[in-house]
């Protein structure tokens, strides 16, 4: 986060590995988009009225840019041909604007980004009035501690 | 921009206490009057949220994530566009890091 950028802030309501936003993160990336700041993401769990609730939130970049250059003749090819051009990373390199580029850099991202997001855990949200404490699972015990004292 | 076949890295928040959350909701009202200067119809323009946060540890992305619960600030990060004026962040020997940060949220920007 910094002074000046603009946010849109993805939030669902959905485990990350089922959440349709997770496939919708990817595709950006993979078109150029960025993610805002070094901490993009956040995955809590709250209780409200006894029941977890759980909120994921992605931040992007709100002032990015995604350019698309559909530069490329239409062809017709076989699926030996498809398989032979997705199997090659080099190929994907020097066509960067094919359609067969942008699937095969979406499948491998979407893959990077589940298997991330399967490593982690998610964080407690407790809230008291307008304060709030976002508290990660694996949080040194102590200060988990300082942290509930702060929050009152 | 052609794609783009980097690794992507995502990092979650750390522990993050927000102490102060401030927000006020803002909107333009335009009447309109009719030929003899009486009020005829109103329509509401550019509704905006100014926020301002302050808390200790490291600041979070996607502040205020899930808060149904405070009336002011549930739904300002819902959608839209939220652009960020000031962030400060501080660090100590002896205490948690702090942060402070402001700003506005349009929820009609795309």
């Amino acid at each position: 986060m910094r002074t000046g950028q603009k946010i849109v802030f993805v939030r669902g309501n959905e485990p990350p590995l089922r959440c349709p936003h997770t496939a919708l993160i990817a595709a950006a990336l993979v078109s150029g988009a960025r993610l805002a700041g070094e901490k993009p993401f956040l995955h809590t769990l709250e209780e409200v009225d006894g029941e977890p609730k759980r909120t994921t939130t992605w931040s992007v970049d709100g002032g990015g840019e995604l350019v698309f250059r559909p530069g490329f003749p239409e062809e017709r090819i076989d699926f030996a041909e498809f398989r032979k051009r997705f199997e090659d990373e080099a190929w994907c390199r020097a066509n960067p604007d094919h359609p067969i580029a942008y699937l095969r850099a979406f499948a491998e991202t979407l893959d990077e980004l589940r298997a991330q997001l399967r490593d982690q855990k998610p964080a407690f949200l407790l809230r008291k009035g307008k304060r709030f404490a976002v508290i990660p699972q694996d949080a040194d015990p102590e200060r988990k501690r300082e942290i509930l004292e702060l929050l009152g | 921009m052609p794609v783009t076949l980097t690794k992507i890295g995502i990092q979650s928040v750390d522990i993050t206490l927000a102490e102060s959350v401030e927000v006020s909701a803002k909107i333009e009202a335009k009447p309109l009057l009719d030929k003899d200067g009486k009020f005829a119809d109103g329509a509401a323009f550019d509704p905006t949220s100014d926020f301002s946060l302050k808390g200790r540890g490291d600041l979070p992305a996607g502040l205020a994530v899930g808060s149904d619960g405070g009336s002011d600030v549930g739904g300002l990060f819902a959608g839209g566009v939220t652009l960020v004026t000031t962030v400060k962040e501080m660090e100590k020997n002896d205490d948690w890091n702090a942060w402070e940060c402001s700003g506005q949220n349009f929820p009609n920007a795309s």
